[in-house]
């Protein structure tokens, strides 16, 4: 194999340098709306607390402005993740998109870094920035101590990664769907939910209960230990199989993706 | 470099566009591939470029499925489409954040082209007439020295003097490695560039020949009346038919606008000249 041979077959391994240049290219290519949008937000949350420290006489609820911080980090966010792969969703776009040189996972795990752990990250330094200035101001002003969001305290890990869960499903739909990609995934997971609860629903109201019935004759009363065992599976599904399935799906998605 | 074999795509499966269609170029040569509306030349190049996947049948490139898009084969290929439309930012910034995927890319070339185009790098993309777009992508494609480049339209939007700058780069950049495939219905534009052509009618080649054979065969020119036994084709023109003769010797250059049209319209008689 010759040397020319040789450098084609190392091209076709995965790369994090081409990562690298995926993650750089996506900033720089989308820089300036997103400038935008986090000065947006920025400001509409420094408007908002700032008015209702003026109505409340100085007093400023942290736990109140951290609930409306993750509330605007969830949307965002969501809607942020629907439009990471804009690129693939326009026509005049997506053949480039398409041809770069890049292996699928290369271009699905640098937009994931950015519409989850980039945008994870921003959201609670501008949070604890927000938190900080309000709180300074006040403490210059009034009496009292200084409240800052801690990033890393149990709670926003917490969040952070109950956002990271969900977040895979608006990112699978910015793969999925070619327009209106934040809408049509609402739309799907709604759908998914009322046919998931159905489907159960009535596997429980037409096979489990009349089995149960007929053995022990206790009626038809909610077996609570039996919630628990779903719960759980549930919690297991949730916290452990979701995102990485969906990401699994994003993958072969992205991968047999035409213009 | 590229081999179609028995390629079967329809955008639905009820609506076949291609069918057991087979083809293959090779490096070292500039085709023109030349088609009606419709008749699904971008379709093809979507497909020679990895973007559409074939229904049955196979498209290899280097001996690669072209669907597999696997990045040596994606570094090899440069597709200037017809409709694209480049990000805000600057030409500079483009390249910057572009060339490191093409391993080949060298950015001497590139500054050439942007020269010779009078591209100014510092200019965001979008602030450029579509014409300079479509020179800049040209120069961006011509740079990654890829070996396989694929054109949609090239100079639809191109003024005439960059029409001739084109034309000499693209003449410049043809190398023994590169095989260029250039689809257009502008065929004055293409004239004197391209050594094969490619003739795509309703999902089918109709014709594919190499310029120096049809100057072997034929003999384009004007003729008073239909009379001579030698006449395959003619169409009126202003103040006479435009005509396509056998050859007996005579040196002409090729008419490639008659000779599409002769294809369309007698493809049976024009082909038959080749078998024999």
């Amino acid at each position: 194999m010759n040397l020319k041979n040789k450098a084609m077959e190392n091209i076709n391994k995965f790369s994090i340098h081409r990562i690298g240049y995926l993650v750089l290219r996506h900033l720089k290519m989308n820089m300036q709306p997103w400038l935008i949008g986090i000065a947006a937000t920025a400001g509409a949350l420094l408007t908002l607390n700032i008015m209702g420290v003026i109505t409340s006489f100085g007093s400023f609820n942290l736990e109140t402005f951290v609930r409306f911080g993750y509330f605007i980090m969830f949307v965002g966010g969501y809607i942020f993740t629907s439009r990471i792969f804009n690129e693939l969703q326009s026509p005049a776009k997506s053949h480039f998109y398409l041809s770069l040189p890049a292996r699928p996972e290369e271009k699905l795990i640098s937009a994931w870094l950015i519409s989850s752990v980039f945008f994870l990250i921003v959201s609670y330094v501008l949070i604890s920035l927000i938190s900080l200035l309000i709180s300074g101001v006040l403490l210059l002003f009034f009496d009292g101590t200084l409240k800052v969001f801690n990033p890393l305290s149990i709670d926003a890990l917490y969040i952070a990664a109950v956002f990271i869960i969900t977040n895979s499903v608006f990112f699978l739909g910015s793969i999925y769907f070619k327009k209106n990609n934040f809408l049509k995934t609402i739309l799907t997971v709604f759908v998914t939910f009322v046919t998931i609860f159905t489907f159960t629903l009535i596997l429980i109201l037409i096979i489990i209960k009349p089995f149960q019935y007929a053995h022990h004759s206790v009626g038809f009363q909610i077996d609570f230990a039996e919630v628990e065992y779903i719960n759980s599976i549930i919690s297991y599904l949730f916290w452990y199989a979701m995102a990485p399935f969906i990401l699994v799906v994003s993958y072969f998605r992205l991968k047999e993706r035409q213009v | 470099m590229v081999k179609l074999e028995n390629l079967t795509f329809g955008y639905t499966k009820k609506a076949v566009l291609f069918n057991d269609l087979s083809m293959s170029l090779e490096a070292g040569r500039i085709y023109g591939l030349f088609g009606m509306n419709g008749a699904g030349k971008t379709t093809l190049l979507k497909q020679i470029a990895g973007l559409l996947f074939p229904l049955k049948g196979k498209c290899l490139i280097f001996n690669e499925h072209s669907c597999d898009r696997k990045p040596s084969a994606l570094s090899d290929i440069f597709l200037i489409p017809e409709e694209f439309v480049l990000p805000n930012i600057s030409s500079k910034a483009f390249i910057k954040i572009n060339s490191p995927f093409f391993p080949k890319f060298e950015s001497i070339q590139m500054n050439n082209y942007l020269e010779e185009f009078q591209i100014d790098d510092e200019k965001k993309l979008t602030t450029l007439s579509y014409g300079q777009k479509k020179k800049f992508l040209i120069a961006f494609g011509l740079a990654t020295n890829a070996r396989l480049l694929i054109m949609d339209e090239p100079t639809n939007g191109l003024d005439i003097p960059s029409k001739s700058q084109f034309r000499k780069i693209i003449a410049s950049s043809a190398t023994e490695e590169r095989c260029i495939l250039i689809s257009t219905h502008q065929v004055r534009d293409l004239g004197n560039i391209i050594d094969q052509v490619t003739i795509l009618d309703k999902g089918k080649i109709i014709f594919n020949q190499n310029l120096e054979s049809i100057s072997q065969k034929f003999v384009f020119g004007r003729i008073k009346d239909e009379s001579d036994d030698n006449v395959i084709y003619s169409e009126d023109i202003m103040g006479g038919k435009a005509a396509i003769c056998l050859n007996n010797g005579k040196d002409s250059e090729v008419d490639l606008e008659l000779l599409f049209n002769a294809v369309i319209n007698s493809t049976e008689k024009i082909n038959n000249e080749f078998k024999k």
